[in-house]
């Protein structure tokens, strides 16, 4: 394990020097050795407050996806990944909202905790009620059953209102918000140093310390005074500790093995990452490259993105409308000039058109993570047709803290499970307890399983979610209509 | 006794639910989100023994007959039966206290107490947290028993273990910071240096099992470290890992020694709750000491620890530490960017500029004129540098720190008049109403704010002319609005409406001028005030501010909510708040003297 490491690391480090700089990067994989079939991967866009609803959606009906369907729209800049497609519609998130299940949080935050975990707070004490769907999936699909890598970018705030990704006790997850950590530790990029030692000694000290760690932490755990809770604790810290491990080798644990010499984004961009983004715009196209390789190389077969935070910011100042340059996200998805007033002050089409630019900007932004994922041909397609990429946000319409006909999107296929180049309608599942219209719990159901998604006993998902203060509890089953 | 009219009886009051209800029955806001209550909209009288308590009027004196603070030497809120000599003086005489709630057993450091712990332990001037993210918050507070160590969280303190130990390493007068036996010895030295900073680290002895695991490693050193002498090898390797191992990064509280309903904790873990309670960090010397000779499981003796604690600088960064939570200091840069046209005199900048003032003035009211809740909420005391004294319409020549002076008494009144809370709570051309109302009534008088209600059809866009004042109120008349906006948030965040969205002076606004005037909903007495000062002290004449204030230092001190178990206690620190001689700093002893503190819940054993 510690020469593997040291000859791999030195290895990847000297990496893109023997091979021409700009190379397509899995040109190459199709020559070497590879996976008998690839593994599939997960990455969740998650940005904040509401869209304009009025230009979200396809302007053709419910059926096949092209590219003129999409003009005029917001999702537009993803015209030429129309085929790779798939637009459920209508989606309510769970819980709906406006407090109708009786829990004392207000819609923003509901619209962060519950998003992705359909586990809604039931005090304001509370965090989510358990744990967010991109967590559960890697658990079950990542080898050594390591969490997602989780990155952000903006603004932060501890609670709730701060994070859209939990941990299994239902805690916010941490998220990495500078690149060159993300990337030097997870990815582990950068400059090869002067001359590497013939003794990697750095890998030997981590391992003789995490040895001593590991026992510490055996001893605590052996402990029968712990409660459900600080066993869950320690049982996380452990798997921390195993990640550390296995992010010791790059490719760690993957099936087969990916030839690692590929696994760069090229020098150049190495050094601006290192250099460090600053602001929105750099980092979010770092974190989406970022994300990309940790993907395709299989450092992290579940990826996380949050951009900003609930009710949050930031100014899109760099976006060509007069409003984006003088007020916060925020308030212009309440079409207002302040955070604290909720009713529309400023003329409609302004601040539709103001929104519009800052969804058509989400998208465009996503769309380099999905162009990069396409690029990576693998067996089965590209790195894209095995993946599931998941564009979701805190509200539907901002104005009225909606939770209800979400704006939705996936691209990839998970395989080829999933269908491509459609724009769906969704139907209500037959259920005692199912709302007037499809809820996120059986959605995110179907993906997971899709994901290849099995629980200890080899099972596929069956349930998700949490019930709420009134016991109301998210219906099971599968949505088959979005299933080849 | 006067018992606080938020109990009505021991358990109910703590129940978020009922106090929701109690809100809204109070207020006659039936109805103010659809569905939760019936039709009856009748106003609830104040439940029976639950009159205003005497004596409170002003504020500042006292309540008559009872004593400043609980009697030295007793628990604030019930005795154990092996707790010798001790006699609960002030607990309300129809108060019963509660069994307590479970808690963990294990406790993860915050970012701050595994920073400041860290430079503690190796005396180095590091700043291992600033890869941490922010703590997950509890009710605005980072303090929560129920923070974690994800894979982010374990790879940072996996590098800062590795980055620090290297550091501690590098030079022979940073060894001699941790080492205090004489590294000629070798071995012997060695296991001198495990056992003794081992203690230190893990804030208990180490086991012989410990001992020997740490003993082996250290040995290891000289294979796999690249650099230095055998002995610093063994150093840097043994710290690297007490530094990440969960014994350091958790308090552990072992004690299975059963009183009745109660577990009493042992010294060390007396020692660990309080340090990190009070400073923030890890035991120093005395309090190690202290535990090692068994002492702290006499209140009196933890007290008196308490005390000095309190009394050192870091027990200082304490109070104003929960001062800049308390008033959302984290969120202030969210709200920092304001119309630079309209607010020349404004730049994010600021803040921590603003933040010296808000924690300088804590700082001053408690340690240096010893005040508490009263004087904090109603001072005319400031903190000012040459940037933000003209905002508050100071004259004199000020520098880059900030200096003591004397506010308008008409225009200013303690820490709500403050520019910190004023510009955050603002968007960036004007004064936001209901955010201020909002934190009123949420972190003064700790109301429970219902989810807003339906969707309600956009009002059309206002005309110009109009005061904030009255845009809010419009907006917010719709049906699904208007009680709880009305009922609830407006008139406290109209009190506020003299200060602009960066916090000064303001008489006129859009050509008209501002009104101030309201009262203090939410309350059961409901005060009328003229303006933001008369507010201020109709706040603090509120026993409901009372209670909070005793609330967010629960909240804050022990990383939870209330429960039924604490209503004891706060009911008898809220009566004790009413008297503005009793600072934070007693009311943080007091806390240190509660059965929450002293002991665990016996469930489960």
């Amino acid at each position: 394990m510690t020469r593997r490491f040291a000859n791999n690391r030195r290895k990847f480090l000297r990496g893109v020097g023997g091979l021409a700089i700009g190379l397509p990067f899995l040109e190459t994989f199709a020559s070497r050795k590879a996976w008998a079939a690839p593994p599939k991967r997960f990455a969740v866009y998650f940005q904040c407050n509401g869209v304009n609803k009025d230009r979200w959606w396809p302007t053709t009906p419910y059926g096949a996806l092209t590219a003129s369907s999409l003009m005029g729209t917001a999702m537009e800049p993803l015209k030429d990944h129309a085929a790779k497609l798939l637009i459920p519609r209508p989606l309510n998130g769970f819980p709906k909202g406006y407090g109708q299940d009786g829990v004392p949080v207000d819609d923003h935050n509901l619209g962060m905790a519950a998003k992705l975990t359909c586990a809604p707070p039931h005090t304001e004490a509370d965090n989510a009620r358990g744990p967010s769907i991109d967590l559960v999936v890697a658990n079950s699909i990542n080898p050594g059953g390591k969490g997602p890598l989780l990155l952000h970018v903006g603004e932060t705030r501890g609670g709730r209102l701060g994070a859209a990704f939990y941990t299994n006790s239902g805690q916010p997850a941490a998220r990495e918000g500078n690149p060159w950590n993300a990337f030097k530790s997870w990815v582990g990029a950068g400059a090869p140093p002067a001359s590497m030692p013939a003794v990697d000694y750095a890998a030997m000290r981590r391992k003789s310390v995490l040895d001593v760690v590991k026992e510490d932490m055996k001893a605590l755990q052996g402990s029968p005074l712990l409660g459900a809770a600080d066993k869950q604790k320690l049982e996380m810290h452990t798997t921390a500790i195993r990640a550390l491990e296995l992010n010791a080798t790059p490719g760690g644990g993957s099936a087969g093995g990916m030839p690692i010499t590929s696994c760069t984004l090229g020098d150049a961009r190495n050094k601006e990452i290192e250099a460090g983004g600053g602001d929105f715009v750099k980092n979010s196209a770092m974190m989406m490259d970022i994300a990309a390789i940790a993907m395709a190389c299989d450092y992290n077969r579940v990826v996380g993105i949050q951009l900003s935070v609930g009710s949050g910011g930031p100014m899109y100042n760099w976006l060509p409308d007069g409003l984006n340059k003088a007020h916060r996200h925020h308030p212009l998805s309440h079409g207002a000039t302040s955070d604290a007033v909720f009713m529309p002050t400023l003329p409609d089409a302004e601040w539709k058109l103001a929104l519009f630019n800052v969804d058509t900007w989400h998208m465009k932004t996503l769309n380099t993570l999905i162009t990069r994922l396409a690029s990576y041909s693998e067996p089965g397609g590209s790195v894209l047709d095995n993946s599931l990429v998941l564009y979701m946000n805190e509200l539907s319409a901002g104005l009225a803290h909606s939770h209800e006909d979400l704006p939705v999107l996936i691209a990839g296929s998970a395989g080829g499970v999933l269908k491509q180049g459609q724009y769906v309608n969704l139907t209500r599942l037959v259920d005692p307890n199912a709302y007037g219209k499809p809820c996120t719990p059986p959605f995110f159901i179907t993906l997971a399983n899709a994901l290849g998604y099995r629980d200890a006993s080899g099972a596929p998902m069956t349930k998700f979610g949490a019930p709420t203060a009134r016991g109301r509890v998210p219906q099971a089953g599968e949505h088959v209509e979005i299933k080849v | 006794m006067v018992t606080a009219p938020h109990a009505r009886k021991p358990g109910a009051a703590m129940s978020r639910s009922f106090g929701y209800l109690s809100v809204l029955l109070a207020l006659g806001v039936a109805g103010c989100v659809g569905g939760f209550l019936g039709d009856d909209d009748s106003p609830t009288d104040p439940p029976p023994g639950s009159g205003t308590p005497s004596g409170t009027q002003g504020g500042t004196t006292g309540v008559p007959g009872s004593p400043v603070m609980p009697g030295p030497g007793g628990l604030i809120d019930g005795t154990p039966t092996s707790m010798p000599g001790t006699t609960p003086t002030n607990m309300p005489a129809a108060c019963t206290p509660g069994p307590l709630s479970p808690v963990p057993r294990i406790v993860r450091l915050t970012r701050i107490q595994y920073e400041n712990s860290v430079r503690d332990l190796t005396g180095l001037d590091v700043r291992p947290a600033k890869d941490l993210p922010p703590d997950t918050t509890l009710l605005g507070f980072s303090r929560n028993l129920s923070l974690e160590v994800g894979d982010l969280v374990g790879r940072v303190f996996n590098e800062q273990a590795a980055s620090v130990a290297r550091q501690v390493a590098s030079a022979p007068a940073n060894i001699a910071k941790v080492v205090s036996c004489d590294p000629k010895t070798g071995d012997a030295c060695a296991t001198t240096f495990i056992a003794d900073f081992g203690k230190r680290v893990f804030r208990r002895p180490l086991t012989d099992a410990e001992k020997m695991r740490y003993l082996a490693l250290f040995k290891q050193g000289n294979t796999v470290v690249e650099t230095g002498d055998a002995f610093t090898k063994g150093v840097q390797v043994t710290l690297e890992a007490m530094l990440q191992s969960p014994h350091f990064l958790y308090r552990f509280e072992g004690s299975t020694q059963k009183d009745g309903a109660h577990v009493v904790l042992g010294s060390y873990d007396i020692a660990s709750r309080l340090s990190y309670m009070l400073t923030n960090s890890t035991p120093d010397v005395m309090l190690l000491a202290a535990a090692e000779k068994d002492e702290l499981r006499d209140v009196n003796n933890v007290v008196t620890q308490a005390r000095r604690l309190l009394e050192t600088p870091a027990g200082k960064a304490m109070i104003r530490d929960f001062f800049g939570q308390w008033m959302q200091a984290d969120d202030w840069a969210n709200h920092a960017d304001k119309n630079a046209m309209r607010y020349p005199a404004w730049k994010p900048t600021l803040l921590p500029t603003l933040l010296e003032e808000l924690q300088s003035f804590a700082e001053h009211t408690v340690f240096t004129q010893k005040k508490g809740l009263a004087t904090l909420m109603t001072s005319t005391s400031g903190f000012v540098n040459k940037a933000t004294a003209p905002i508050y319409g100071v004259m004199g020549t000020f520098g880059d720190a900030v200096t003591r002076v004397d506010l308008n008494p008409a225009q200013r009144a303690g820490i709500l008049t403050q520019l910190g809370f004023l510009a955050s709570h603002a968007s960036s051309l004007t004064s936001s109403p209901i955010h201020r109302g909002v934190f009123v009534q949420r972190s003064l008088l700790c109301t429970t704010i219902p989810p807003p209600g339906e969707q309600v059809p956009p009002l059309p866009p206002t005309s110009a002319g109009k005061t904030t004042r009255e845009v809010v109120s419009e907006h917010t008349d719709a049906a699904g609005c208007r009680a709880c906006h009305h009922g609830l948030i407006n008139p406290v965040g109209f009190g506020l409406e003299n200060y602009d969205a960066i916090g000064a002076w303001r008489t006129m606004e859009n050509g008209k001028p501002i009104d101030p005037t309201g009262s203090l909903v939410g309350t059961s007495k409901a005060l009328a005030f003229s303006n933001p000062i008369d507010m201020a002290k109709a706040i603090v004449d509120s026993p409901e501010s009372r209670l909070c204030f005793a609330k967010q230092w629960l909240r804050y001190s022990y990383g939870r909510e209330e429960t039924p178990g604490d209503t004891c206690a706060l009911e008898t620190l809220a009566q004790a708040i009413g008297n503005d001689s009793y600072t934070p700093v007693e009311l943080v002893l007091d806390m240190v003297r509660s059965r929450a503190f002293m002991f665990r819940s016996a469930e489960g054993l």
